[in-house]
Parts: structure tokens; C-alpha cells; sequence
């Protein structure tokens, strides 16, 4: 469990600060024009670039401890100690695609609902970024949550 | 009809450790916890094992019961 909880903890801060970037660089005027595609990286890209790099080195570290359940760090949320754990990881991931998809249906329905109400398209592309962000930390969310019930439960 | 298992009494007239036969057939202790609560069902594979470092036969380890 504890591999769980570290992976997904560390993917969620990953997601959140590159999505965060990715607001930050358009409400800094990324855009196309005449000259081709103009991206500005404003300093949340350099917090990415330092969390990735910070957080690669922890999972290789993790890897490594004694008390590491069968974390691999190729397979990270995936890794498993034995047959049961994937049996669990099966299950979870299976749960978090149905939650994945019916956010996503609700998803499309609500920024098209926002692009008939947003007239403002830089306000527009930053809700759009921030529902994406917000579909994939559920994901993760979901499949954390179903994962630890399911240990818990004694699948 | 669900399975059900005598690894629990097995392991018992073995004199080990839940820590120790989760050791001999390569799986977690607590995959051992939840298979002997009878909460978790085992793949064929590690049926096999555990029949095999339990020195008993396997129909006498696992069978089915009525509900």
C-alpha cells in the first residue's frame, strides 16, 4: 500500500504542477501568430522540471529501501509483490477507467456548455487545461482509493 | 459453491509462521493472512506451491463447498 500512496502522491503533484504550468503559459500569451506557434514558460515550468527530476530520483531511492513492498519503478502505481496485489491493481485500474470515462462524458458536456457561455477564449483554454488536469488526478484518485479498499478488504 | 482451504491447519501441523510459508512460496505475508481467512482465492500456480511445501495433496488443501 505504502508503494501506492507514494507513487500516486508523487504523480498527483507532478500532473498538477504541469497543468499549472501550462495555465501560467497561456495567461503569459503563448500563442500562434504569423511566426509560427510562441510559447512563454513562466516559473512553474522550472518547478516542473526540478519536481520530475526530484521525483524520478526519489522513486529510484524507493526502489531500493528494504521495505519497498515490490516497488519497481517501471511499472510504479502497477508494481506488484505477488499474484494477489494483481489481481488488486486489475481491479483498481478497472474501476478507475469507468470513473475516468463518465467524468469524461460529463467533462465534454460541461465545456460545451462553457463554450456557450465563455466568450472570453483565454478564460475558456484555462478551464478546458484545469478539467483535463482535474480527469487525470481522479484517475489516479480513484485507482488509489480502489486499490487500498480492496487491500484492506482482504482481496 | 465457493473454495475453501485448509492451509491454516496444514501450516499449523508444519509448526510455521505465517512470515515463514509466505517466504517458501514467494508471496506476501499478507497474501497468506487473507488466503487462510478464506477472503482470497490463489491461482492454480500457487495452489500447487503451497500443496507442494505443505506436503499435502492438493484436493485435501482446497475444495469446493456448497453455499
Amino acid at each position: 500500500m505504502k508503494k501506492i500512496l507514494f507513487e500516486q502522491v508523487g504523480n498527483t503533484g507532478m500532473v498538477g504542477l504541469f497543468i499549472s504550468a501550462l495555465v501560467q503559459s497561456i495567461t503569459m500569451g503563448s500563442t500562434i501568430n504569423e511566426n509560427g506557434l510562441v510559447i512563454t514558460f513562466g516559473p512553474l515550468f522550472t518547478w516542473f522540471i526540478a519536481y520530475s527530476v526530484l521525483f524520478g530520483l526519489a522513486r529510484i531511492l524507493f526502489s531500493r529501501s528494504k521495505s519497498n513492498g515490490g516497488y519497481n519503478p517501471a511499472k510504479g502505481e502497477f508494481s506488484s509483490e505477488d499474484e494477489r496485489e494483481r489481481t488488486i491493481a486489475y481491479k483498481a485500474v478497472s474501476t478507475a477507467y469507468k470513473v475516468i470515462i463518465a467524468f469524461s462524458l460529463l467533462s465534454c458536456f460541461g465545456l460545451f456548455i462553457f463554450g456557450l457561455l465563455i466568450t472570453d477564449l483565454m478564460i475558456f483554454k484555462v478551464i478546458a487545461l484545469s478539467i483535463v488536469g482535474l480527469l487525470i488526478v481522479c484517475g489516479f484518485t480513484v485507482y488509489t482509493i480502489s486499490w487500498i479498499v480492496l487491500d484492506l478488504k482482504g482481496e | 459453491m465457493q473454495v475453501v482451504n485448509k492451509v491454516l491447519e496444514y501450516r499449523k501441523k508444519q509448526q510455521w509462521t505465517q512470515e515463514t510459508l509466505s517466504k517458501k512460496v514467494q508471496v506476501s505475508r499478507k497474501t497468506i493472512v487473507t488466503l487462510e481467512k478464506g477472503n482470497y482465492t490463489p491461482s492454480l500456480l500457487l495452489a500447487l506451491q503451497l500443496a507442494k511445501v505443505l506436503e499435502v495433496d492438493i484436493n485435501k488443501l482446497f475444495y469446493l463447498e456448497e453455499d
